[in-house]
């Protein structure tokens, strides 16, 4: 039997509802719904900041559009460009301490271990395609190419980490700003004073030192995790 | 549900911040005292599993405060916590939510009833610069909320919140000590007072008491204070 609108009304106004009992005991007993790591990496997303997105996306563009105008030094014109994706990788890292938001993160269900690494991952990824489109824009192939493009962002980055982790507060994202200043004009410079490192004899040297800085860069993401007690402490 | 926290420790090179603490808590409110640097935060942290014990465990019905299952009851409220200076009082709010895992649907549903109970949803969408100290403090202790914790943990909730807000709060954390083991570290000793079912005082990072207070013991403020004046 259903009880009409009206009969609801009436007996809203007949009785008064009591106060519930052990409520949030209740509650407590009912299975919960559980977030997977995989929906918590995606929302992610939209916590990183859009003009990190915005600022990524110009700088690949740019860098395409110069590479299509220029007839050569092509390569440079985008290893110039790969610093400053890192440092947006990094001031996104070390985004949570520069705020004061670690010691709410670190406390709550998913550690910040699993936040960082699952907003690092999506914007290396993103910033990764970027890079993968630009790259046949200038004529390039990524085998030849992507190591001497790779270098100075895995460079950045690491070196990067590691100033987050020494120098903390705004100051440290201040060196990070530098490291990419020089990182940027570090490329195009040795090319000049030592070209030989660029010969195809040489190119597994490259290979060897993107393999290098992909390890250090692991390394020094799991040190500056393991000290960010040091951090909070602080 | 029992919190055990047993011979925990924190030592910072030649600095003791927490010696060899043990206790054992049980649903309530738990109020902890004890001068600056006396090591309540310290502790607080390490219940938080933000610092990491040089000695000893902290365990809820037997799983350690370093696994997920712990942090997933837990709600704490820092002493200072910053924000991101692009978010909203709900944005903040929703955020917090998808880290304690909670599925958008549940995030948006809990942080309406919350900014409704600490008196903030007029100002949900505004930017939380914007906001006073109080209002800030207010919004930090809707995010502890948001979970629904077991172990709800407070250092200096009530800072900068007006004498209203705080009666209001005071009475909040009676009804959530009946199913969750809370425990709040304040000097408004009269906070203590009224709303803790045991108190917990501590210096130089030991327990110097613990158990009821009632007024048969004297006055807890001049018991608080002469462990003060000890100290100078």
């Amino acid at each position: 039997m259903r009880i009409s609108k009206l009969e609801k009304e009436l007996l809203k106004q007949a009785f008064s509802v009591p106060a519930p009992k052990k409520k949030r005991a209740f509650l407590r007993t009912l299975p919960k719904q559980e977030v997977g790591l995989g929906t918590l990496i995606l929302s992610q997303t939209a916590y990183i900041r859009k003009w990190i997105w915005a600022v990524s996306f110009l700088l690949f563009a740019l860098a395409a559009l110069a590479a299509q105008m220029a007839e050569q030094d092509v390569v440079w014109i985008l290893s110039a460009v790969m610093p400053f994706a890192a440092l947006l990788l990094i001031l996104e890292f070390a985004k949570s301490s520069a705020y004061g938001m670690s010691e709410l993160e670190m406390s709550s269900r998913f550690s910040l271990r699993t936040i960082l690494l699952a907003r690092m991952v999506m914007l290396g990824a993103v910033q990764m395609l970027g890079l993968l489109l630009t790259v046949p824009m200038a004529g390039m192939t990524l085998i030849s190419n992507g190591v001497y493009l790779l270098v100075p962002y895995l460079l950045t980055a690491l070196l990067g980490l590691v100033a987050v982790r020494r120098i903390r507060g705004k100051e440290g994202l201040f060196v990070c700003g530098s490291i990419s200043a020089f990182v940027c004009v570090l490329a195009p410079m040795l090319k000049y004073v030592v070209p030989m490192l660029y010969g195809q004899e040489n190119r597994i040297l490259w290979v060897f030192a993107v393999f290098l800085l992909l390890v250090g860069l692991v390394k020094e993401y799991r040190t500056t995790i393991n000290h960010w007690e040091e951090f909070v402490w602080n | 549900m029992e919190l055990v926290i047993d011979r925990v420790t924190k030592q910072y090179q030649n600095k003791i911040a927490v010696d060899r603490i043990s206790l054992t808590l049980k649903k309530g409110v738990y109020g902890l005292l004890g001068a600056n640097g006396a090591g309540k935060t310290t502790l607080m942290r390490m219940l938080c599993g933000i610092l990491k014990p040089t000695g000893g465990t902290i365990t809820l019905d037997g799983v350690d405060v370093s696994e997920e299952k712990y942090r997933a009851v837990l709600g704490y409220l820092p002493q200072d916590f910053g924000y991101y200076p692009e978010f909203t009082g709900m944005d903040f709010l929703l955020y917090m939510a998808a880290l304690k895992g909670l599925t958008k649907e549940q995030a948006k549903r809990k942080a309406k009833e919350l900014l409704e109970l600490v008196a903030l949803t007029d100002v949900a969408k505004k930017k939380i610069k914007t906001y006073s100290g109080g209002m800030k403090q207010r919004l930090g202790i809707a995010q502890a909320l948001l979970n629904d914790p077991e172990i709800l943990i407070l250092d200096e909730p009530t800072a900068g919140i007006d004498p209203k807000e705080r009666v209001r709060f005071r009475n909040l954390i009676g009804e959530l000590g009946k199913d969750s083991i809370v425990l709040l570290s304040t000097h408004i000793v009269s906070d203590i007072e009224r709303v803790a079912d045991e108190i917990l005082m501590m210096k130089d990072g030991q327990l110097i008491y613990q158990g009821p207070w009632d007024e048969a013991k004297g006055d807890l403020e001049e018991f608080y204070l002469e462990q003060f004046e000890e100290e100078k």
